[in-house]
């Protein structure tokens, strides 16, 4: 029985380092997954339903006010973007124009902090619509300037050329948890995905703009690559093989004693040490001098800017 | 002959706790008479001179324990005429502080088995003289050879490059004490080799009453036998002063002289004390070596398979468990960066 406790300390103490990091983070885990048990988990995914109450247009998602769309694929269009909702915890808006924006709220447009120009005039459209008509999951955006309520997506595509410059304009906003997440980056790929099938089949391109959100913002269960759920097991089986596969004894030898161990103090004499030089030669190589190149410093936020309303958006938007 | 207690008859041992001889039946110190002290036998069937119990003995063994009565015998013929030695270093160490020591090492062994040092196994660890030649030796480096030096640096725009190229001489001499070689076959190179250095200061003339209550052993080869692993040693010893003193150079040609000379000056036979621990496990010996003068250890410890596959079925179940917590909590995050 002493031998068994004393192994089993051994055991604690060898282990104890890691130990006390598995047990801190598997605490740490627990709290977090209990932290969202107001999210009901709903076929092993995390959800919770929309507690806004305030939404004008109540479940409508689709606003086609430009025609692209027959009233069968809004239909279809509401019922997916209905089930991307709830994969994402966003509202996810889609509104199309046929009208120029130029003359669009210009007390609303002269409130923000940036020049408006015609690219942008369907990113004061996509603030202002969301902001009015309550828009956002968790709840209608406070225009505080905060990114912390109104979570959801609004998509713009006014199919109208603007005369200034005779081009269709699309804009992606962002509010909220999406307004956090997306980078300029991920704003682009978005568009880009909505932007392939626009002009042969725009159902299928809303669709494509859709699952683009979906891949973004579910939680990570549903994202993070197949190779993070089995890594822990593959890291487990390499040390389970690397404790079995070492050497069977251990050897307890250390060498102790080296060439100058057994020589007698002061013994040691150097009666002879001459360099005597026989020969030189110098030899030199031209070296063209360098220049480096400046650095491009990229990077940026996700289009963060304050509407004309006082609400944070994200955003960012492309032409055709 | 045996060292007997004048107060007891009983068989004096020496103890290396007290520096002296002890009586472990009336607890006297230094009470010890010397007996039996005739030269005679050389045959492998001795007669125990306390309780004339026969028995056998091996062809290096020089003191033998009595399977009878258990009194410490040093076999006259062995340490003397061509085996006396000339020197000694006692035990410093007693058996439970070279228990304590192997514990203390073993702290750092986490797959020996349960058993490997339980009391009853570990009550078998004998103290042992092990035989080795001291060789007092001189040695000399007489060295010519072309060599180069380069050296590079920038001005301005141009890279210069100097290659200097010499004639090196080198003459020098060291000596060396106490070069040690150990006589005994039994005995692993690489063991002795771990449990050196001994300190010499302590070394004294021999006296066989330091082998009573220890094993002992002569040379199983004569001197001659163990020369050249000396040799070696001092050869090693001054061709790395050598070295160090070339190392600003690229020696790359032949050598125009290269001799090194090393001299034996003296030499010494000598019994060293080391405690020796022998363990079976999965049907292999494991010697254990503890250095009766100052504790250090070599030898091979077991593994044991289950406490291997325990260990890594556990640490791998924590690893699994934290990585998954890991990623469970910075899951989002981990995605997140994936995607930038």
């Amino acid at each position: 029985m002493d031998i068994v406790l004393k192994e089993a300390k051994r055991f604690v103490m060898h282990f104890l380092p890691l130990i006390i990091a598995t047990a801190v983070l598997l605490l740490l885990y627990i709290l977090y997954y209990n932290g969202q048990a107001d999210r009901v988990a709903e076929n092993g995914k995390w959800y919770y339903d929309s507690t806004n109450t305030g939404r004008v247009y109540g479940e409508q998602r689709v606003f086609d006010y430009a025609d692209k769309l027959t009233p069968d694929e809004e239909t279809e269009l509401e019922q997916y973007i209905h089930e991307a909702e709830k994969k994402t915890i966003l509202d996810i808006v889609i509104v199309t124009l046929n009208e120029s924006l130029a003359d669009y709220e210009p007390e609303y447009k002269a409130a923000y902090s940036m020049e408006i120009t015609p690219d942008r005039y369907v990113m004061v459209y996509g603030d202002k619509f969301w902001e009015d008509n309550g828009f956002g999951y968790d709840c209608p955006q406070v225009l505080d300037g905060t990114t912390d309520t109104g979570d959801g997506v609004i998509l713009v595509d006014n199919c109208f050329r603007e005369p200034e410059t005779g081009k269709v304009y699309t804009w992606l906003c962002t509010t909220g948890r999406a307004e956090v997440r997306y980078s300029e980056l991920m704003i682009d790929e978005n568009l880009d995905e909505f932007y392939v099938h626009v002009d042969d089949d725009y159902f299928r391109a809303c669709c494509d703009f859709v699952d683009g959100v979906v891949r973004r913002m579910a939680p990570y269960e549903q994202k993070l690559p197949t190779f993070f759920h089995i890594l822990p097991f593959i890291i487990g089986v390499i040390i389970l093989v690397w404790y079995c596969k070492s050497d069977r004894s251990f050897a307890l030898n250390v060498k102790r004693v080296n060439a100058d161990t057994f020589m007698r103090p002061d013994s040691y004499k150097v009666s002879r040490s001459e360099d005597i030089l026989i020969d030189k030669n110098v030899t030199s190589t031209y070296v063209p001098p360098s220049y480096s190149s400046g650095t491009r410093s990229g990077g940026g936020g996700g289009g963060h800017h304050i509407s004309g309303g006082g609400g944070s958006h994200g955003g960012g938007g492309h032409s055709r | 002959m045996n060292f007997q207690c004048k107060n007891c008859n009983a068989n004096m041992i020496y103890d290396p706790g007290r520096k002296k001889m002890y009586c472990p039946y009336c607890d006297s110190l230094d009470s010890d008479v010397r007996m039996n002290d005739q030269t005679a036998d050389i045959s492998i069937s001795r007669i125990c001179p306390s309780c004339s119990g026969e028995f056998e003995v091996t062809e290096f063994q020089s003191t033998v324990q009595c399977p009878f009565c258990s009194n410490y015998i040093i076999l006259n013929d062995r340490v003397s005429g061509k085996y006396r030695p000339d020197n000694i270093i006692p035990f410093a160490i007693p058996k439970e502080k070279a228990i304590s020591i192997l514990e203390y090492d073993l702290d750092d062994y986490l797959f020996a088995p349960a058993s490997f040092l339980s009391k009853k196994k570990v009550e078998k660890m004998q103290g042992r003289y092990v035989p080795y030649f001291l060789y007092d030796m001189d040695a000399a480096v007489d060295y010519e050879v072309n060599a180069t030096k380069t050296r590079s640096w920038s001005e301005g725009n141009y890279r210069y490059t100097e290659v200097s190229k010499y004639h090196l001489i080198r003459k020098m001499s060291a000596s060396y004490d106490r070069i040690t070689a150990e006589a005994s076959d039994e005995m692993l190179d690489s063991m002795t080799e771990s449990l050196e250095p001994f300190d010499f200061k302590e070394i004294e003339e021999f006296n066989p009453k330091y082998m009573s209550g220890f094993y002992g052993e002569v040379y199983n080869q004569p001197p001659e036998a163990f020369l050249d692993k000396a040799r070696s040693k001092a050869e090693n010893s001054i061709g790395s002063r050598l070295k160090a003193s070339l190392a600003d150079f690229s020696v790359k040609d032949t050598p125009k002289k290269n001799e090194i000379t090393v001299k034996q000056s003296d030499r010494k036979y000598a019994l060293l004390p080391v405690w020796h621990y022998r363990y079976l496990y999965d049907y292999r010996v494991y010697d254990i070596y503890v250095n009766g003068q100052n504790g250090q250890t070599a030898g091979d410890i077991p593994k044991s398979k289950l406490k291997v596959f325990l260990y890594g079925f556990a640490c791998a179940a924590m690893w699994v468990v934290l990585l998954d917590s890991l990623f469970g909590i910075f899951g989002s995050l981990i995605s997140r960066l994936l995607e930038i």
